[in-house]
């Protein structure tokens, strides 16, 4: 675990300090080596694919002494298969408020904190959940807001220090909404989709990490993410790093969705300099003095010290 | 205190002088008369002159603000923003005397092109500002009769060394700008490499993948690399979305910059101050050339019924 002094040096008086556990990020195999706090996405091509690498995910999380789930819908669950041993199964319909309704974000979030509590008082090191997502499929309208879930599940997941390991049908999905989805994931697995040229995830708590180049082809998924990344708290972080590209639109959509969180904070680390001087052009940093551009020579410094 | 006389028209002259001792003997009066009326005073001419300048002023360089053309007007498009900012922050009622020399000897022909356009649309940037008057110094000892030419077409009064006014005849109030629109540019040399791009994910990056080699390979400074990268980006996303979808990039290098030019068969309609308008905050679109014109050395921009072209030009000696 790093941890790190975050000034801010103007737009508010908040001084505090960041405590970033270090998560996977990256590509798995097979679904193995998963650490708690993994946020996987997986896409399979055949149902067998999915059952046989989530019975060898169930297997090593067993044996890490983690408590087992999967979500998975009535409609999907396997014909005559006997539910695994250990293996906890819950039905999102039954997190939906009235049957009918897709499960609320809230609701799913709730449940996600509520089992990881319940399991670690009863002995396990944390959950591990498998999650078929075809039981999005049922629910149309969440389409378009199916990055959003999965970002702000992503912070959820990093908070309770559970693995979930969410499965998508290469089949079911339209190949845009799967790079929509992979982008928001600090790791994949499974089949190889499309590139959605941009990864966002989350961090620690109240901060993310972009990595990739936000260009004319994903803005509206880098607005969308951001929106759903700064939706609450006093303070939240985005650590640009990894940035290595981003167009006017892209500065246009950082700054809205700024101006859209009214009272709250928005620290900026490493960000690469064009970025920097892209605001600076357009002339956000008068105009949004809450947006705090963290210089990076002085992070180093301090990490160093 | 009295407020300052306001001028009721936007006045646009252009002061013709031969040498540094008269462009001197002629500004300072100007910039003496201004500071005596109250009236702010902005200066952007060359650095050498603006030395000369506050040699002669003395104490009361102090008052007047001065900004070096070299820098500021490197892109001729960047000058009418700083102006409209000027005025913008001037107090009412607006009394403003400003001297502007985008024209002189060490401009290339493209950036001269460029600037001519640029005397051109100050009377359409700020033909309805009341409470302006601006002084276009053109040294008729050095510069080719053919700018002074143009001088008087695109300034309605033309100033002698001395002070005396005169209304210019060849001034054209509906001026055809010498990088007028449809004027087409100078054909990209033969060994210009080209690309051409559609709008399938993962092609910008490739464009910009393209760009940035040949500006690192060209030698420019990482300011410069990833500047023009950030520029073409933008002026090939236009293309994806109002040129058809696809478009073409030339690069080159001429005179120690490198050039980029984008083609597609879109058409600019009717936008004169596309780009030297500041976008607001709440604009969605429309901002890409604002900052193309701040990031490049030069832009130039052609567009009519067979297609638009934007070529950009960096050279490498940004900090």
């Amino acid at each position: 675990m790093t941890r790190w002094p975050v000034r801010i040096e103007r737009g508010c008086d908040y001084v505090g300090l960041v405590e970033s556990a270090a998560r996977q990020v990256g590509e798995v195999d097979e679904l193995c080596g998963l650490g708690p706090g993994a946020h996987v996405c997986c896409v399979v091509r055949t149902s067998d694919q999915l059952e046989l690498w989530a019975r060898r995910c169930l297997q090593e999380g067993a044996l890490a002494g983690q408590k087992l789930f999967r979500v998975i819908s009535q409609a999907h669950a396997p014909a005559g298969r006997h539910q695994e041993r250990h293996v906890t199964v819950i039905d999102p319909a039954t997190l939906s408020r009235n049957g009918y309704e897709p499960p609320s974000a809230d609701r799913v979030f709730a449940m996600y904190r509520r089992e990881s509590a319940r399991a670690r008082e009863e002995g396990f090191t944390g959950m591990r959940v498998v999650a078929d997502m075809r039981w999005t499929l049922a629910y149309p309208a969440l389409r378009p807001q199916l990055a959003a879930f999965e970002l702000r599940l992503d912070e959820v997941i990093a908070e309770v220090g559970a693995t979930l390991i969410c499965v998508y049908g290469e089949g079911d999905h339209a190949k845009r909404d799967l790079a929509e989805v992979v982008a928001v994931h600090p790791l994949t697995g499974g089949v190889p989709v499309a590139d959605a040229g941009l990864r966002i995830w989350n961090l620690d708590r109240g901060t993310w990490e972009i990595a990739g180049e936000v260009d004319e082809s994903n803005v509206d998924l880098f607005e969308r993410a951001l929106s759903a990344a700064l939706a609450s708290g006093p303070v939240r972080r985005l650590r640009c790093g990894g940035l290595r590209f981003i167009s006017a639109a892209g500065v246009r959509a950082l700054s809205g969705v700024s101006q859209a969180q009214p009272g709250q904070a928005v620290v900026i680390q490493e960000a690469n300099p064009m970025l920097r001087r892209c605001w600076t052009i357009f002339e956000f940093d008068a105009q949004l003095p809450q947006v705090v551009f963290e210089p990076s020579a002085s992070r180093s410094e301090e990490v160093a010290g | 205190m009295t407020q300052p006389a306001q001028v009721r028209h936007f006045r646009h002259e252009a002061l013709l002088y031969d040498g540094i001792g008269q462009f001197v003997a002629s500004v300072v009066p100007f910039i003496r008369d201004g500071l005596e009326a109250q009236e702010q005073v902005l200066v952007v001419v060359g650095p050498a002159k603006i030395e000369a300048l506050r040699a002669e002023l003395g104490s009361d360089a102090g008052e007047a603000s001065f900004v070096d053309m070299t820098s500021l007007g490197r892109n001729p498009a960047r000058l009418i923003p700083a102006w409209r900012r000027f005025i913008e922050a001037a107090p009412q009622p607006r009394s403003i005397r400003g001297v502007g020399e985008p024209i002189y000897p060490d401009r290339s022909p493209a950036e001269l092109v460029e600037a001519q356009a640029h005397e051109t649309l100050l009377n359409v940037a700020f033909g309805d500002t009341a409470g302006l008057k601006l002084w276009c110094p053109y040294d008729v000892g050095v510069l080719p009769p053919e700018v002074v030419a143009e001088a008087r077409r695109s300034h309605p009064i033309v100033v002698a060394h001395g002070g005396s006014e005169a209304h210019s005849e060849s001034y054209v109030p509906e001026h055809p700008s010498p990088a007028r629109r449809d004027e087409p540019l100078a054909p990209p040399p033969e060994h210009a490499r080209e690309f051409t791009f559609g709008s399938e994910p993962g092609e910008l990056g490739i464009v910009r993948g393209i760009v940035w080699q040949y500006a690192v390979r060209a030698g420019l400074s990482r300011v410069c690399v990833d500047s023009l990268t950030v520029a073409v980006n933008e002026i090939a996303t236009n293309s994806q979305l109002h040129g058809g979808g696809r478009g073409l990039l030339r690069l080159w290098t001429q005179d120690g910059a490198v050039i980029c030019e984008v083609s597609d068969a879109g058409q600019i309609i009717d936008a004169p101050l596309l780009g030297r308008t500041f976008p607001p905050m709440h604009q969605r679109s429309g901002r890409g050339l604002w900052l193309v014109n701040q990031l490049c050395d030069l832009v130039q921009v052609r567009s009519g019924k067979g297609g638009t072209v934007i070529r950009l030009h960096m050279r490498g000696d940004h900090a």
